[in-house]
């Protein structure tokens, strides 16, 4: 029995205004370009107009001399800057084809945006005259910017590899599944074009590099979502040892996949600052948005169904071709294979075979872009299935309901290996059907196509399935994941019961600190007010594996509540000390309240949890 | 060139380069980094700001064009008590942002909305704010904190 009621766990699920907000609703918060640093030169880059062409020269000198002018430099002039290339963090095959790729380009430019040549000055707007100034020669080659004609080889993107191919990827549980469909009763095939989108974030990139030139440490400030990932890489790319390189995040305006990269100014500002022993800064415009931030997408998806009889699949054949850009940035190779167990989407389908060949092209390096290769499988597995379903004269709703794994099949193993724990399917499309009156609206435009309406209604269903929350996993590491996926946390009271969280997740604009903050209070049993959290600055946060693929709170927000545990369990030791108790007896109430259960009482230990 | 403008209720004087964008006056010269550069062309509405009581988007006005202007940025929006401006209160009680990127040159546009038009409908909130881009909400509650100000509150 309990003499007092138990006030932890009443935060979360109340409606608690976000802390966030107040800053950003007064222009107090600072984005990477609001920072105030004094004496820092402004970086300006000249980019490609090319797709692909051979560099034949670059000649800085007029851009030298143009006022406020502190430096111009070609790609070559830069070579020595980097201990090595730019950093992909994904090799999904032994054999993958990664070409070397340096911040600004050597020889030759392959996509339109590569950069050139850098100028530093002493504002930005001298900085980008001087870049009109540079004089390069081009000689132009040839654009591969077709998927299946940069397959061919006709023009190799990188001579050097003698193929524009990086991989081939496959999942083949079931082995060759011909036979399935040289007897199917029905099968379809189609193909489906993932074009290729702009990420773009409300806020563009930004730069700002604060070296201490005699006390050898570098500070990277960035619009970034992964400081703990680019500060690894920046110490392994530029040769400097990782506990001399701070990054910071500061306010970021979004991200949606774009700042979960290491990029060129990244990198070439934290050189240019160390080499010169002066902070450099350096904001990115739109223009230069749409061209030198990865793209998400791009994919050809070939997909086929076999079915019996009654509509039920036996099998899904998916071929992919994926379209990587002209390089390979942080994690481009992986996108497309992070669909390969969803190709079967909600389905109870027996087999599937999944090819993904990946190649280069010259256009702008694609990358991580909300929900990276799931959403694109989602679309596939749906088109496919209304297709199936015109060509069985089915309705496509019916279709589905006689593929969907039933209620009664979970715990389901599905034929990748992996096990899916819970699910209603029929129930939750029921529900929805019966939201929109599915029948009604099926009435309505049987009725209006036979009166030949002026203004007729389509009807489009999705169901979806997502694989998310990256963690550490058998898939992640069947997909080679380099990263881990692991999170981090640390919970610290202070003298005056007041709680610091220091996580590893790094928000963009999901409000982590509001729901961190819930979780403590109810952990823990203080106001959510009297809860700090620390983030995005790996001084104060050193580990962590920083927030994408929806995985801030599933695996960074276990970790705070495994961390508060163990304040408690060190807590529970204090008190019982103190109350001359068992540990065992004392449950903890919340903030400074045990519960002595064999003495029935409340106890008030005088250890804060 | 010579401009004097009032920024915030404050009088300032200054030199700037006749192509200076007011944007850049404002968040370099003045040092009120609340107003956000997105699209440095117009699209975006993030640089927002009044000037003489009208909206404008500041990356599209020429500092000089704002000699003898009365300029309002969103540091000037609060109370000098800290009590928020009601379109910001609005902001925050319907979860009018997320990443918060926009939302300067959003809480300007939407106040310049009501200025013009106390009781706007939902339609002509959204018509009025289609100037201004966000990448996170999808609109909705911006269009549901515009309306609950203008229900609750004198702008």
């Amino acid at each position: 029995m309990t003499m007092t009621e138990n006030k932890t766990g009443t935060v979360i699920g109340s409606r608690l205004l976000r802390r966030e907000d107040p800053p950003l609703l007064t222009g107090e918060s600072k984005f990477t370009a609001d920072l105030a640093i004094p004496g820092a030169l402004h970086m300006a880059l000249a980019r490609s107009p090319y797709a692909h062409a051979n560099i034949v020269s670059v000649d800085c000198t007029a851009a030298r001399n143009m006022p406020g002018v502190y430096g111009a430099w070609s790609g070559a002039e830069l070579q020595a800057l980097w201990a090595g290339p730019m950093p992909c963090a994904w090799p999904v095959t032994p054999d993958m084809k990664n070409p070397t790729h340096y911040p600004v380009a050597v020889g030759r430019a392959n996509y339109v945006g590569d950069a050139v040549a850098v100028v530093l000055a002493y504002t930005d707007a001298q900085a980008r005259d001087a870049v009109e100034a540079i004089d390069v020669q081009y000689e132009a080659l040839p654009a591969v910017v077709d998927l299946e004609d940069a397959l061919s080889d006709r023009v190799l993107v990188h001579p050097e590899l003698g193929t524009n191919r990086s991989y081939i990827w496959e999942l083949k549980p079931q082995g060759d599944l011909e036979p399935i469909f040289a007897s199917a009763a029905h099968t379809v095939k189609e193909r489906y074009i993932q074009q290729r989108l702009l990420p773009m974030s409300m806020e563009p990139r930004g730069v700002a590099a604060v070296p201490q030139p005699f006390g050898g440490d570098i500070t990277l400030y960035s619009a970034t979502q992964i400081p703990h990932i680019l500060k690894v890489m920046a110490a392994l790319t530029l040769g400097i040892p990782e506990h001399q390189v701070r990054v910071v995040a500061p306010s970021v305006g979004g991200g949606f996949g774009c700042k979960l990269n290491v990029y060129a100014e990244e990198l070439l500002c934290t050189a240019l600052a160390r080499k010169h022993g002066v902070p450099v800064r350096w904001a990115e415009e739109r223009g230069e948005n749409t061209m030198a931030t990865i793209h998400g997408r791009g994919q050809v998806q070939d997909i086929e169904l076999a079915a019996d009889a009654n509509g039920k699949i036996q099998a899904v054949r998916v071929h992919l071709i994926g379209d990587m850009g002209a390089y390979l940035q942080l994690v481009t190779p992986g996108v497309p294979l992070l669909g390969a167990f969803l190709y079967a989407g909600v389905y109870d389908v027996p087999n599937l075979e999944f090819v993904c060949e990946s190649v280069f092209t010259t256009m702008t390096p694609t990358d991580a872009y909300r929900g990276a290769g799931r959403p694109e499988a989602t679309y596939a597995i749906e088109r496919a299935i209304d297709a199936l379903a015109r060509k069985m004269n089915m309705d496509p709703m019916a279709l589905r309901h006689i593929n969907f794994i039933k209620k009664e099949q979970f715990p389901y193993t599905a034929m990748t290996g992996l096990t899916y724990d819970s699910g209603d399917h029929a129930l939750a499309a029921d529900k929805a059907m019966e939201m929109v009156d599915y029948a009604g609206v099926r009435a309505e435009q049987a009725r209006r196509r036979a009166a030949g309406d002026t203004k007729q209604i389509g009807i489009g269903i999705s169901t979806y399935f997502e694989m998310c929350g990256l963690a550490p996993s058998r898939v992640l590491a069947s997909l080679n994941y380099s990263a881990g996926g692991w999170e981090a946390a640390t919970v610290r009271v202070l003298p005056t019961n007041k709680v610091v969280v220091v996580t590893g997740a790094t928000p963009h604009g999901q409000g982590h600190e509001t729901s961190w903050s819930m979780i403590i209070a109810d952990k823990l049993g203080v106001a959510p007010e009297d809860v700090q959290v620390v983030h995005s600055d790996t001084a104060l946060s050193p580990l962590g594996l920083d927030t994408y693929g929806s995985r801030s709170l599933v695996v960074g927000g276990i970790a705070i509540v495994q961390a508060a545990d163990k304040v408690i369990d060190k807590a529970r030791k204090i008190a019982a000390h103190q109350l001359e108790c068992n540990e065992d007896d004392l449950d903890f109430a919340n903030g400074t309240e045990w519960i002595d259960n064999l003495a029935d009482r409340v106890a008030r230990a005088r250890v804060q949890v | 060139m010579r401009i004097n403008v009032t920024v915030n209720g404050s009088a300032h004087s200054a030199d700037v380069e006749p192509r200076t964008l007011l944007v850049h006056y404002l968040r370099e010269q003045c040092g009120l980094t609340g107003t956000n550069i997105g699209c440095d062309t117009s699209s975006c509405g993030a640089c927002t700001i009044h000037m003489d009581g009208e909206s404008v988007k500041s990356c599209t006005v020429l500092a000089v064009q704002a000699d003898g202007s009365d300029l309002v940025t969103i540091e000037g929006m609060a109370a000098a008590d800290g009590t928020l401006h009601p379109m910001q209160e609005s902001f925050r009680q319907c979860h009018g942002l997320q990443c918060g990127y926009c939302t300067p040159g959003m809480v300007m546009a939407a106040v310049g909305i009501l200025n013009e038009n106390p009781h706007p409908t939902e339609t002509e909130v959204r018509q009025g704010l289609e100037g201004n881009l966000c990448r996170c909400t999808g609109y909705h509650n911006i269009v549901k904190a515009v309306l609950h100000c203008a229900e609750g509150a004198t702008v």
